[in-house]
């Protein structure tokens, strides 16, 4: 079984891009589901770009969606940070 | 819908984390517009490694909290078993295998995931290695060529380049190296033909003059007119050339003539003393000598001039060309100033002129200026006179009043009169109507007449 799971996101241009999800969880208390993923792109100074979204299913249909508020912005980013040191000591 | 997810209470007691195959293999974007993006995510930037860190931070979250799992599984079939409640342990067992094999699961990706970082690490190191190689290798290369450098300098050498004597510089045969790559998931080595350079030093004489070449160009800071210094190597060489034929000439005029004066100076002696006959055999080898002699010399004179004229004729008539064309230049030169001139002087004009009409605005100005100011005087002026016509007005209307008033006493004199007029009137017919005894007499045609008093 591969270590990394891949996904297809399509864009509202109708464009498909694999992406790659790293991190997916609820926060129960607003009751919404996000995705932390990435695209593999790159800047110039080797930073890779992470995105994240609000996952829905609708349907049997999975969606992702713009995050609604900084506020939750803010606390996926204390997520992220937290699955970050825990997955390394440095 | 979802498998129980497991709460991050380190970092948010609300926050439960997923294992990421829970999410649909396809998702789609559903974007709200805002101006002219279309967004549907925030973003965030990580180096590489913390990409590693977040991939191994869920599965290693997920495999602590499995082993929790499992040591309490272990526990409830211990006591089922001890109890004898085979059923529960049954069950038990059953859940303990399937929380081990997700474990293992877990297990499995850290691994991978760690491997593949090890490798990373592995491949990055060796390319620093290939690295330094490249720079100790560049720096050799270099401090070689400033050591071959030196003595071809000082030298100023003659070597001849030869393909004997050149180094044995460059690329040999690739040799290949196994190295194990990190490329998207691909554990598998990756042959990387890496090439291996040999560096053969070779006695510094033997250098080939090629190194030279490398040397940075001398720079030249003064720009050169090429065509002047033709022209001044041409005149030159004319000169010389010239200089050369006259030389020439007058030498072979010269030397003629002192074998003439020779010859003659001979024949005079000749001729005033007896000479024996040998010396007029001699004289007349002489004589012969001398006008082969002559004949060598004018026609060596004939072709060197032949040689010497026809370059320089080239040459008169390449300078003639020159001459013509720097005349050319001139003419256009003067006609190009003469239209400067020109222009200068039509600009002059023109400057005049400019200034005349500003002369002639600023009066315009003045002009207008005091016309504004007459305009300003002639509106106070007009002010005044409105307020002189107002009061006239006003005082008209007085007056106006007045003569109402009057009119109306006028009129109430006019009633006053009318009315004593009546009185009058009855007064007069009162007076008409009385007849007094004594001054009363009757006329003849019994008329009354009343005597006044």
């Amino acid at each position: 079984m591969p270590e990394k799971k891949i996904i297809t996101v399509v864009t509202p241009e109708g464009e498909e891009i694999e992406a790659e999800v790293l991190i997916f969880f609820e926060l129960t208390d607003l009751g919404k589901k996000y995705l932390v993923y990435t695209h593999h792109e790159k800047d110039k100074n080797g930073m890779e770009t992470v995105c994240a979204s609000t996952y829905v299913e609708e349907d049997g249909k999975a969606y992702i969606e713009e995050i609604a508020t900084e506020e939750e912005w803010d606390r996926i980013k204390d997520v992220m940070r937290g699955v970050i040191k825990n997955g390394g000591d440095e | 819908m979802f498998e129980e997810g497991k709460y991050l209470s380190e970092t948010d007691k609300f926050a439960k984390l997923y294992d990421t195959k829970e999410v649909k293999q396809g998702v789609i974007a559903r974007a709200k517009k805002q101006g002219a993006n279309v967004v549907y995510a925030k973003y965030i930037k990580f180096k590489e490694k913390f990409i590693d860190r977040a991939r191994l931070g869920v599965h290693k979250f997920f495999a602590e909290r499995e082993q929790a799992q499992i040591n309490e599984l272990e526990n409830e079939i211990k006591v089922a078993n001890e109890n004898g409640l085979k059923q529960i342990q049954i069950n038990k067992q059953s859940e303990l295998k399937y929380m081990q094999e997700a474990q293992q699961e877990h297990l499995d990706k850290i691994a991978t995931i760690e491997n593949n970082q090890q490798k990373a690490q592995e491949k990055i190191a060796m390319m620093q290695n290939i690295k330094q190689q490249k720079d100790e290798f560049n720096r050799l290369m270099k401090q070689q060529r400033d050591e071959l450098n030196k003595p071809m300098k000082e030298q100023e050498v003659a070597t001849e380049p030869s393909a004997e004597v050149a180094p044995e510089v460059g690329e040999s045969t690739p040799e290949v190296i196994e190295t194990p790559i990190v490329l998207n998931n691909e554990s598998e080595p990756v042959k990387v033909e890496t090439p291996v350079v040999e560096v053969v030093p070779e006695p510094i004489m033997k250098a080939p003059i090629e190194d030279k070449i490398e040397e940075p160009p001398v720079v030249m800071e003064t720009p050169i007119d090429m065509t002047l210094m033709d022209q001044q190597v041409d005149t030159v060489i004319e000169q010389q050339i010239k200089e050369t034929a006259e030389n020439v000439e007058q030498t072979m005029e010269e030397e003629l003539k002192s074998a003439e004066n020779a010859e003659q100076t001979t024949n005079d002696k000749v001729q005033n003393t007896e000479v024996p006959d040998w010396m007029k055999q001699i004289a007349d080898a002489t004589q012969v000598m001398n006008e082969s002699l002559q004949s060598i010399i004018k026609e060596y004179t004939s072709n060197l001039t032949k040689a010497i004229v026809v370059p320089m004729t080239t040459k008169d008539q390449q300078l003639s060309e020159e001459k013509q064309k720097t005349a050319n230049l001139t003419a256009t030169l003067q006609n190009k100033e003469n239209e400067i001139v020109g222009l200068k002087n039509s600009n002059s004009e023109k400057d005049q002129q400019l200034e005349a009409e500003k002369q002639q605005n600023a009066n315009l100005t003045t002009t207008l200026q005091n016309k504004e100011n007459e305009i300003v005087g002639l509106k106070a002026s007009n002010g005044e006179k409105d307020k002189t016509i107002e009061s006239l007005q006003a005082s008209n209307a007085e007056k106006d009043g007045m003569i109402a008033t009057k009119d109306a006493e006028i009129l109430q004199l006019k009633n006053s009169i009318q009315a004593m007029s009546i009185q009058f009137q009855q007064i007069q017919s009162m007076f008409a109507n009385f007849q007094p005894p004594a001054n009363t007499n009757a006329s003849e045609n019994g008329e009354k007449t009343m005597v006044k008093a």
